[in-house]
């Protein structure tokens, strides 16, 4: 399953993992459109405050953790 | 380190980061981690913290502190366990079953006599525990421990002062003064109409409830942004951030594509972002914790505590003690 990604977006953050998913399915896979929308967040959470910006990538660092990323995680957090 | 070692004096111990320190420290840099093993069992020999606080040491780190030490304190922290899951305040944490098995395998390396001990006395340990009652000590013996060591009760901070030319009401939110619970019962009964709504699959009726939360956020963002008396917690944690966040879960709960549309009308630009982190996570089967203002400010009075788990599907949430 692939997910369109944002031009610009964290090369950590692109990959759409293989994730659980519990609502019915929608149009759109939720589980990719979920990686869209945080591969997005964590991408304009740059311009934030620091603390919404370390919100949210502690948000995107723990799906990284989720699925086995330990090295995007990482990424994640030094970004932060 | 520093603060390891200046902590004891402000009667507060980070006993996490401690462990978390001399997990940091370097394999070969025995010393600091025995240093931070000695404070902390002084701490507790001078009785301002449990020995359970040193369990996570001696589990991790056994083989380089002081094997009297560890040896003392094994059998106390197991009865610690013991008490605990006999005599628990919401339920069982199952305490000694997990640390059974960590602990008992290292004094029996330490000592095996004083293991098979434990192991031959456990019937009878719990039943003295039973007995002994909830509490190792008794009013009495705490305040005549508290004068022996010349415990100074904490000062209480400062009552605060809502400056002059500051609208925001005291100890509420949108409400005025004397109904301390105004904006508490707003939001739960938004949240209760909402799910009615959802039960009987009423979705016009389910989004008008939405809208009613949406107008709630921002009037409770009045407050947190007030520039006479901001809020001065983080933005995360601001009640009008949980309010926006809380909504829009129920929101999710009509369609994915509608609270993407409703989350759009969030004024404020990092909620906005906050939210839909919230989302995408809850998306993945991470459900937010909901912090009560009450818990993580010390500013003022944010307010009451909402009910969510009385008002929401637990699905849809974490509890914030995680006690499942």
């Amino acid at each position: 399953m692939a997910a369109a990604v944002p031009p610009g977006a964290l090369t950590a953050l692109s990959p759409v993992p293989q994730a659980s998913q519990k609502n019915p399915p929608a149009a759109v896979p939720l589980d990719a459109m979920a990686w869209q929308m945080l591969v997005a967040a964590f991408e304009e959470s740059k311009t934030a405050s620091p603390a919404v910006h370390a919100q949210v990538a502690l948000d995107s660092a723990k799906q990284l953790d989720q699925d086995n990323k330990k090295s995007d995680e990482a990424v994640v957090l030094r970004e932060a | 380190m520093d603060a390891v070692r200046r902590a004891p004096a402000d009667n507060w111990f980070p006993f996490g980061p401690a462990v978390a320190l001399m997990k940091a420290s370097p394999v070969q840099n025995v010393t600091v981690r025995r240093e931070i093993f000695a404070v902390t069992y002084a701490i507790y020999r001078k009785r301002q913290a449990s020995a359970t606080s040193l369990g996570p040491m001696i589990e991790e780190f056994w083989r380089e502190l002081p094997r009297d030490q560890v040896l003392e304190l094994i059998p106390i922290i197991l009865k610690e366990a013991i008490r605990g899951d006999i005599y628990f305040i919401k339920r069982p944490m199952h305490a000694y079953e997990g640390l059974k098995p960590q602990l008992l395998p290292i004094l029996r390396e330490l000592d095996s006599a004083k293991a098979e001990q434990w192991e031959r006395d456990e019937k009878q340990t719990f039943e003295e525990i039973r007995k002994a009652g909830p509490s190792w000590a008794d009013v009495a013996e705490i305040r005549r421990r508290q004068e022996s060591m010349d415990v100074t009760p904490a000062l209480s901070p400062a009552p605060y002062k809502k400056p002059s030319g500051s609208p925001k009401p005291r100890g509420v939110a949108a409400c005025s003064e004397n109904e301390p619970r105004c904006q508490q019962n707003r939001v739960e009964h938004a949240l209760e109409s909402i799910e009615e709504h959802l039960k009987k699959n009423e979705m016009d009726l389910a989004k008008a409830g939405i809208n009613r939360g949406y107008r709630i956020a921002p009037s409770q963002g009045k407050l947190d942004t007030d520039p006479l008396d901001p809020n001065q917690v983080s933005k995360t944690h601001w009640p009008s951030t949980v309010n926006w966040e809380v909504f829009s879960l129920m929101a999710s709960r009509i369609s994915p594509e509608y609270v993407l549309q409703r989350v759009k009308e969030i004024p404020d630009s990092e909620i906005r972002l906050l939210t839909r982190a919230m989302l995408a996570r809850m998306w993945f089967d991470h459900r937010p914790i909901f912090p009560c203002p009450g818990l993580h400010n010390n500013y003022h009075d944010e307010g009451a505590c909402i009910a969510y788990q009385k008002y929401m599907p637990r699905e849809l949430f974490s509890w914030a003690n995680n006690w499942e």
